[in-house]
C-alpha cells in the first residue's frame, strides 16, 4: 500500500493544502505563490496619476519611452521602478533618467534628445475618447540629455 | 479483491472520505500531470531569455525567496536555476522517477517563479501553476502513461481508486478557493460598492490608461467599452458571483464544468478588455481537474498511431469506458 493510498495522507495534504491557500485571507497578504490577490479590488476613481518617461525630440515632439528603457520587459515593474525613482526625490529620479538617457542614445531608435521623467494625471474614462488631449496636471521631476553614442 | 469485497469496502467509506477522495482512473491524474508539466515546460523555455534580465533594480523579495534572500543573486545564478527548472520540468511530465524529480521540479519551479515576482510587482500569473505542480509532486501522477509504468516501477491500480482522485480533487480544491478569495478581497476592500458604483469601470480604464501611457500595448476593445459605463455593472456582478461561489463547483460534476467554463469566459472577458494574458487558466490547463483530460490525451494517442508506423510492443491506451474496470498493465518489454 502506497502513501498515497493512505486516507490520513490524503486528509494531510488537502488540510494543508486548504490552511496555505486560505492563509493570505487571515494577513490580507499579497504574496507568491500565496495571495489574497487584491487586483483590481480597490475603489478607484477615474482620475489617476501616473509615472512616465518621456522623450523628447530636437523638433519638440515627444514619444513615450517604454518598459525596455528601464530594463525590464515587463510594465508593470516599469511602472514599480519609476514610482520608487521619483517618490524617492531628485537623487534617484535623476539617476534613473541618466540610465534611461543611456539606452536610448544606446538604443538610437527613437531620435531624441532629452529624457523626462513625469507625473501626468488624466481622468481615465474620458482619455480614450481623446487620447491627444493634455493631461489635467503635469509635473516634471527629473529632465536630462541624451548623448549620442559615438560610432 | 474480490469485485463484492470491493463494494462491501466502497460501501462502508463515508460521504465526506468519498468526497475528499473519489474514484478516479490514473490516466487522469497522468493527464493532468503531462498537461501541466507541458505547460511548466513550455512556459519555462519561453522565458528563460528574461532570467538573463532580471537585474539588481528594484529587488523586493517575496514568498520563500524572502526567506532566504535580502540581496539578488548573480544573473549566471539565476540564469542557471532557471535552466535547471526547464530542464526538471522535462522528467517531470514523461513521468520518470517520479517520487525524486517531481518534488525537486516544484521546488525549482517554485524558486524560479517567485524569484520573477521578486522584482517589485507580484504578476499573480503562475500562482495557480505552481500550486498544481507542489500537488502533483506528492501524488501517484506516473502510474500511468509515464516512463515509470513502462519501466515497471510504479503500482498502477487496474481501477478507479481514491489514490488518484484525491489529487485531483485537491486540485480542484486549490483553483475553486484562489478564485473565491479573489472574490472575497474585492468584497472586503470595496463592499458591494464593487458591484453597485464605479469600480470595474474605473479599474478597466486605469488598466488600460497605464498602459498608454507607459508604452505598452493596451486593449482597443476596453478602450471602446469604457465610453459604454452601463456594461459595467453587470459584468462586475457576474464576476463576483462566479468568484465567490467557486467552491460550489466541488460538490457536482455538472456544476463543476459549468464554473470552469465560466470563469474560463471570465478570462477571456479580462483578455478582451485589459489585454492580460493569464496563459494557464486560459489554455485550459487550470480548469483541466474538472474534466476527463484522459479523453483527450487517449484521442490524441490514437491520432497517432492511426497514422502508419512502424508496429511496437507497446499495449493501445484505451479511453475510460463509463462503468468499465481499467485493464492491468501489461509487462514492460
Amino acid at each position: 500500500m502506497s502513501l498515497g493510498d493512505r486516507p490520513w495522507f490524503a486528509y494531510l495534504a488537502i488540510s494543508l493544502g486548504v490552511a496555505l491557500v486560505l492563509s493570505p485571507l487571515a494577513g490580507k497578504t499579497d504574496s507568491f505563490p500565496l495571495s489574497n490577490y487584491p487586483m483590481f479590488a480597490e475603489q478607484r476613481s477615474s482620475v489617476a496619476k501616473l509615472e512616465q518617461a518621456v522623450g523628447i525630440r530636437a523638433d519638440g515632439s515627444e514619444v513615450t519611452l517604454g518598459p525596455k528603457y528601464l530594463g525590464t520587459k515587463e510594465v508593470l515593474q516599469a511602472k514599480a521602478h519609476l514610482e520608487r525613482a521619483i517618490r524617492g526625490g531628485g537623487g534617484p529620479a535623476s539617476d534613473l533618467c541618466s540610465v534611461i538617457a543611456a539606452r536610448a542614445a544606446e538604443a538610437n531608435d527613437l531620435g531624441v534628445t532629452r529624457v523626462e521623467l513625469r507625473t501626468v494625471t488624466h481622468d481615465a474614462v474620458a482619455y480614450f475618447a481623446n487620447p491627444q488631449q493634455k493631461p489635467i496636471a503635469e509635473q516634471v521631476h527629473a529632465s536630462c540629455q541624451v548623448v549620442p553614442k559615438r560610432s | 479483491m474480490s469485485g463484492r469485497a470491493e463494494a462491501v469496502v466502497s460501501s462502508e467509506r463515508s460521504s465526506l472520505d468519498r468526497f475528499l477522495r473519489p474514484d478516479a482512473p490514473a490516466e487522469r491524474l497522468a493527464a493532468l500531470r503531462i498537461l501541466v508539466g507541458t505547460f511548466a515546460f513550455v512556459y519555462l523555455a519561453a522565458r528563460a531569455g528574461e532570467s538573463f534580465h532580471l537585474g539588481t533594480l528594484g529587488f523586493r523579495p517575496v514568498g520563500v525567496v524572502s526567506l532566504l534572500l535580502s540581496k539578488p543573486l548573480p544573473t549566471p545564478v539565476v540564469a542557471g536555476l532557471w535552466l535547471v527548472a526547464t530542464a526538471l520540468a522535462v522528467p517531470f511530465t514523461l513521468g520518470f522517477r517520479h517520487r525524486w524529480t517531481a518534488p525537486a521540479f516544484a521546488a525549482v519551479f517554485l524558486w524560479v517563479t517567485s524569484y520573477r515576482n521578486s522584482f517589485g510587482f507580484i504578476f499573480h500569473t503562475e500562482n495557480l501553476a505552481v500550486a498544481h505542480t507542489l500537488v502533483l509532486s506528492i501524488a501517484s501522477a506516473s502510474d500511468a502513461w509515464s516512463l515509470d509504468a513502462r519501466r515497471g516501477s510504479t503500482e498502477h491500480a487496474s481501477r478507479e481508486c481514491p489514490r488518484y482522485g484525491w489529487p485531483i480533487k485537491l486540485l480542484s480544491i486549490v483553483t475553486t478557493l484562489s478564485y473565491s478569495i479573489a472574490g472575497i478581497t474585492k468584497l472586503r476592500v470595496s463592499g458591494i460598492a464593487w458591484v453597485t458604483s464605479d469600480v470595474l469601470l474605473n479599474q478597466v480604464a486605469y488598466d488600460n490608461l497605464r498602459k498608454a501611457i507607459l508604452g505598452d500595448t493596451y486593449s482597443p476593445i476596453g478602450a471602446w467599452a469604457v465610453s459604454h459605463p452601463s456594461l459595467f455593472k453587470p459584468l462586475a456582478a457576474l464576476s463576483l458571483v462566479i468568484e465567490v461561489g467557486a467552491p460550489l463547483a466541488l460538490f457536482s460534476k455538472r456544476l463543476g464544468r459549468m464554473w470552469a467554463f465560466a470563469m474560463w469566459s471570465f478570462h477571456i472577458g479580462v483578455l478582451a478588455l485589459m489585454a492580460i494574458f493569464f496563459p494557464y487558466p486560459l489554455f485550459g490547463i487550470g480548469f483541466a481537474s474538472f474534466a476527463e483530460p484522459e479523453r483527450l490525451i487517449g484521442r490524441l494517442g490514437r491520432l497517432r498511431r492511426s497514422k502508419p508506423t512502424a508496429p511496437t510492443s507497446n499495449p493501445p491506451i484505451e479511453p475510460r469506458q463509463a462503468g468499465a474496470r481499467m485493464r492491468e498493465p501489461e509487462a514492460s518489454a
